[in-house]
């Protein structure tokens, strides 16, 4: 049943859900799906290792409003060799550039400001929009992050990417807290997602700072962002939510868990 | 063709991964960016690309900068003279290049794209060697990267030599009045903005130029201002600066500017060389056969009456015709006492170069000079 749904929404979405490779560099190529509305409401998903742009476009289609603008830049695995981690020096380009470069694209060809978007993020996307929000945020109203295998800890006494001490990693970024603490998370999690399967960062540093498997790191960081907030007297808060019956799998994540459902709604939220 | 394409993309990677060199997506809309006057010639559509990583910057190539801290420079002027002012983390499109400003300071284009400095207004990163005590050190600048094209080769100024386009020239023997100094602030473009004025103001259309110096519009607007029909500078021939360029391109520069000037309408080019003689670039161009040659004449300025005096010998010495000495000992009377005393030159001052009639005299003595030179060739 749920497949045949799947399938007659993927026929529908594909005559309108749009592929474009950025006109400065043909290596990146982005999806987007925009109504004739006017736009309020931007938001950028960001696919994980398996560089499911499309499925993850696809599915959050389903519950676009009219005025939301739909964003999914394709990672490649050649060009984008860092972009969980931002694109570090030395170790390919610049991912928060890649996406900005997409957005001032966007902007100028349909006429719609982007300066402040939503970021949604599946495992190694969800590392790449946390790290996005610290980096960036005075672009980013919300963050979903969903399944991150790790996470930047907002600790300026642990090193880039495990913390925000940085040494030469960027030339131009520079994490404030008392700005990203004013950007909204939520984490997302499954409630089976406590495999330490090949794709999750199994470093004693890792383990040690931030836990055993995704679960666990969510909770932890979750935990550390709220006591954050409470030191510096943020009335701000991230809400972690397990989902129940889900593996690592984006398709469980919006099947079982409503994921995409429960994430548009919210970013549609105005509060 | 699919596979072709992408086997193409992973070959470009792998060259640049090679290299170290990334070739990126622009992070920012230049048009977001307050861009610097030394750019005014670029095509920013152009620019569609970051390169990033260890490149080895050139003099004029252009570079996205973000502003990390202000001293000497907190303005940064615009194509259209507008000195905008700057904040920490702005993004300034400028050019590198090398500088020497002894009121200011002396540097080199930096052999990567580490952190370095704004050392001038008009848009010049560069790395500062020497700076004078009377200035603060200079704006410290982070390189995001070289703007690039779409295939990443990076913009440089050379390529937007607007100078290259034909100009009608003008089969007339036009007079090039050559406007020197003895040293920075000895009053040049003062001086050649008095001449400007007063060429006008008795019917003459005046073109002028300043062949050596440090991209900047200042003087540019000064001429502009007094009432030229056309300014032009050596950022126009593609150049950032002029520090440091071999004196073989500086004379091929001079020529270039000239013909570019030598339009039917204009009466008379006057030339700004920046700096003092003494300074390196400056001297050898002046010592230059051919600038001594294409020249009708010569006004020498300087701070006080020695260096007037010392100037004036050594012009006169290289075969220059100095028709006059101007600038700020020109302003003293006691210093225009010293020098009338030690040297028949006649002392310019600005009130009498703006003067009803003292264009007219002027033209005369440069066309006496030019007749003069004519039956020397002969």
């Amino acid at each position: 049943m749920i497949m045949q749904k799947d399938n007659k929404n993927t026929k529908k979405i594909n005559t309108i859900i749009k592929k474009e490779s950025l006109s400065s560099c043909d290596q990146l190529e982005y999806y987007y799906l925009k109504s004739d509305k006017e736009i309020n409401n931007i938001v950028v998903l960001v696919h994980g290792i398996s560089r499911n742009a499309r499925e993850i476009i696809a599915n959050f289609s389903e519950h676009m409003a009219k005025d939301t603008l739909l964003i999914a830049p394709v990672f490649t695995k050649e060009f984008a060799t860092d972009y969980q981690r931002l694109g570090r020096q030395n170790k390919g380009p610049r991912a928060d550039y890649i996406l900005q470069a997409i957005l001032n694209e966007i902007s100028s060809e349909h006429a719609v400001k982007t300066n402040k978007i939503n970021l949604f993020g599946f495992s190694a996307g969800a590392q790449f929009v946390h790290r996005y929000a610290f980096a960036h945020p005075s672009h980013v109203n919300k963050v979903a992050i969903v399944a991150a295998g790790w996470y930047t800890m907002p600790k300026f006494d642990e090193y880039y990417p495990y913390g925000l001490k940085l040494r030469d990693e960027f030339t131009d970024i520079d994490f404030e807290m008392m700005r990203f603490l004013r950007v909204k998370y939520r984490v997302y999690v499954g409630e089976k997602d406590y495999l330490r399967d090949k794709s999750l960062n199994k470093s004693k540093r890792v383990d040690r700072l931030q836990g055993q498997n995704r679960l666990e790191r969510a909770e932890n960081w979750t935990n550390e962002m709220n006591q954050c907030f409470k030191n510096k007297s943020i009335k701000n808060r991230v809400s972690l939510e397990i989902l129940d019956n889900v593996t690592h799998d984006f398709g469980l994540a919006d099947t079982l868990g409503h994921v995409c459902g429960k994430v548009s709604r919210w970013f549609q939220q105005t509060d | 063709m699919k596979n072709r394409t992408q086997s193409r993309k992973i070959e470009l990677v792998k060259t640049q991964v090679e290299n170290n060199i990334q070739i990126q997506p622009l992070p920012v809309e230049l048009d977001t960016c307050k861009r610097a006057f030394t750019t005014r010639n670029v095509n920013l559509d152009d620019a569609q690309t970051l390169v990033t990583g260890e490149v080895k910057p050139k003099a004029g190539d252009l570079v996205l900068c973000e502003v990390t801290r202000l001293r000497q420079h907190c303005r940064i002027e615009q194509p259209n003279g507008r000195r905008s002012r700057m904040f920490v983390k702005d993004k300034i499109v400028v050019c590198y290049g090398n500088r020497y400003a002894p009121d200011q300071f002396e540097s080199i284009v930096p052999e990567d794209l580490s952190a370095c400095h704004l050392v001038a207004g008009g848009g010049v990163a560069s790395h500062m060697r020497f700076k004078s005590p009377k200035v603060k050190p200079a704006t410290e600048i982070q390189p995001l990267g070289l703007l690039g094209n779409k295939n990443g080769v990076v913009l440089n100024l050379e390529q937007y030599n607007v100078l290259n386009s034909p100009q009608v020239t003008s089969s007339k023997d036009i007079p090039i009045l050559l406007v020197s100094g003895s040293s920075m602030n000895a009053g040049k473009t003062t001086t050649v903005a008095s001449l400007i004025r007063g060429f006008v103001a008795d019917g003459f259309n005046v073109s002028a130029a300043k062949v050596t110096g440090t991209g900047s519009g200042g003087d540019l607007w000064h001429f502009i201002d007094a009432g030229v029909s056309a300014a032009i500078d050596f950022t126009d021939a593609g150049l950032v600066s002029t520090y440091l360029v071999s004196n073989q391109s500086l004379v091929k520069l001079f020529d270039e500017m000239i013909a570019h000037l030598k339009t039917p309408q204009t009466d008379v080019i006057v030339v700004e060389v920046a700096d003092g003689i003494l300074q390196g670039e400056t001297k050898a161009l002046l010592e230059s056969s051919e600038i001594i040659n294409a020249t009708t004449a010569m006004i020498y300025t300087a701070g006080d009456s020695s260096s007037a005096l010392y100037g004036d010998n050594w012009l006169q010495s290289l075969g220059y015709n100095v028709l006059g000495i101007s600038g700020v000992v020109s302003s003293n009377p006691l210093g225009v006492q010293e020098v009338e005393k030690m040297t028949s030159t006649p002392i310019f001052k600005k009130k009498e170069t703006v003067a009803a009639g003292f264009g007219h005299h002027l033209f005369d003595l440069l066309s006496a000079s030019s007749l003069a030179t004519r039956s020397v060739k002969k």
